[in-house]
């Protein structure tokens, strides 16, 4: 649907103070950056927070958008930092592309558990026990819906790591699902 | 399995999520067509990336239908006040419902009566509009207590689609939106009450899915 006021136009408000235009950001953006966010750090109440903080950052950074990307490109890309930085954080430790990989996936010894649940809730399970960058860029393909270079904008790598990023997401699925009982056949 | 064919199916294989979110310019999407059509196993993958999708999806829908929070906070942190009273949480559907009835204000003023009229159209999408036009297949959970909303699914409509199709299928299967727009998109749908039966619920669930030209995703909610 067409929008009376594109969110280009809005930032560019927002650039020249108009925090009605923040406003109208706000209301339009809010939960997906929130549900961004609270998928990456896992804590509802750090998620408000910091989604408050993407959208303080838009107010401060707006003059610098230059509608290179989608601006929902950009505000993720606001909320991928955000997050990345209250985890570093949270682990006290430098956060890069090896220390992502090398982090142990988030499982539990569930196995038994999961063998009891139906297939489809035993896939979103397994999707929740992937490690942080496999699941952010799972979620950002599928649930966000990015091409590869949005997905680079957004996460700061080159394109060719976004598509071996999500391929490595989806054999570690493989591998989960087949831990659990379930060997759909790939790779 | 020479080098060359390897490199050209891992190529098209981690193109395949793209490909079925339609995230792809039409060239590559024609290369993988013709690549599909010859290589059935990779075709096969398609369910697996469609299963993949529509359960991030489903564990996404969790954050999505967070009730809307008003701008007060952020209105703080930079130091200006809102445009206008905070509004109390609640379902986005109140809200547009809220809007609809809302008297037009002049203290709003061009600006501000502006950006209401922009949330309200971007938050009106096809569901909000068959909630609108067609009150009979919507059923608010409504009220701040806690509601026996029955046994519900979490659905997304086609871009599409129209209001007066959804709500003859709607209609036609006994089913209504309780709640909605969560995430801009996904709105909850009664099928039926909590005790229903496994067949008729997963007889439901199949008939919406069937509608893949209206619904382009169902999934249950947990």
């Amino acid at each position: 649907m067409d929008r009376l006021i594109a969110d280009d136009q809005l930032i560019a408000r927002v650039a020249a103070a108009d925090s009605v235009a923040l406003e109208t950001l706000y209301m339009r953006h809010q939960n997906r950056i929130f549900g961004f966010i609270a998928r990456i750090v896992r804590n509802e109440a750090v998620a408000e927070e910091l989604t408050n903080e993407v959208f303080v950052d838009v107010w401060k950074n707006a003059g610098g958008y230059e509608g290179r990307s989608k601006a929902t490109t950009w505000l993720l890309s606001i909320a991928h930092n955000r997050a990345i930085s209250a985890l570093r954080k949270r682990r006290e430790e430098p956060w890069d592309d090896e220390t992502a990989t090398a982090l142990a996936d988030e499982a539990d010894d569930s196995e038994v558990a999961l063998q009891k649940v139906d297939k489809s809730r035993l896939l979103r399970r397994c999707i929740d026990m992937l490690s942080t960058e496999y699941r952010e860029i799972v979620d950002l393909v599928y649930y966000h819906e990015v091409s590869v270079a949005e997905a680079s904008a957004v996460l700061g790598i080159p394109e060719g790591t976004v598509k071996t990023r999500l391929f490595n997401a989806r054999k570690r699925l493989s591998v989960l699902l087949k831990d659990a009982g379930v060997d759909r056949g790939w790779p | 399995m020479s080098e060359d064919t390897k490199i050209r199916r891992d190529e098209v294989e981690m193109m395949l999520p793209f490909y079925v979110t339609g995230q792809i310019d039409q060239a590559d999407a024609k290369e993988i067509d013709d690549y599909l059509k010859h290589h059935p196993d990779v075709a096969r993958q398609l369910d697996l990336i469609r299963a993949e999708r529509e359960s991030t999806s489903a564990a996404n829908a969790i954050h999505a239908s967070r009730p809307a929070r008003s701008f007060d906070r952020v209105a703080a942190m930079i130091g200006k006040a809102p445009a206008r009273p905070a509004r109390t949480a609640g379902s986005p559907l109140d809200w547009i419902k809220g809007l609809f009835a809302m008297p037009s204000s002049p203290a709003l003023g061009f600006v501000g009566a502006a950006a209401a009229i922009v949330i309200l159209l971007q938050a009106a999408t096809i569901g909000t509009m068959v909630v609108a036009h067609y009150p009979g297949i919507f059923s608010p959970a409504g009220g701040n207590g806690p509601v026996d909303a029955g046994t519900t699914v979490v659905v997304s409509f086609a871009d599409d689609a129209s209001a007066a199709a959804i709500a003859d299928v709607l209609s036609g299967l006994g089913v209504k939106i309780i709640d909605g727009p969560s995430g801009g998109k996904l709105f909850t749908v009664r099928i039926g009450p909590k005790n229903m039966s496994e067949g008729e619920r997963e007889r439901l669930i199949a008939a919406l899915r069937a509608r893949r030209d209206l619904i382009v995703f169902v999934t249950q909610k947990s």
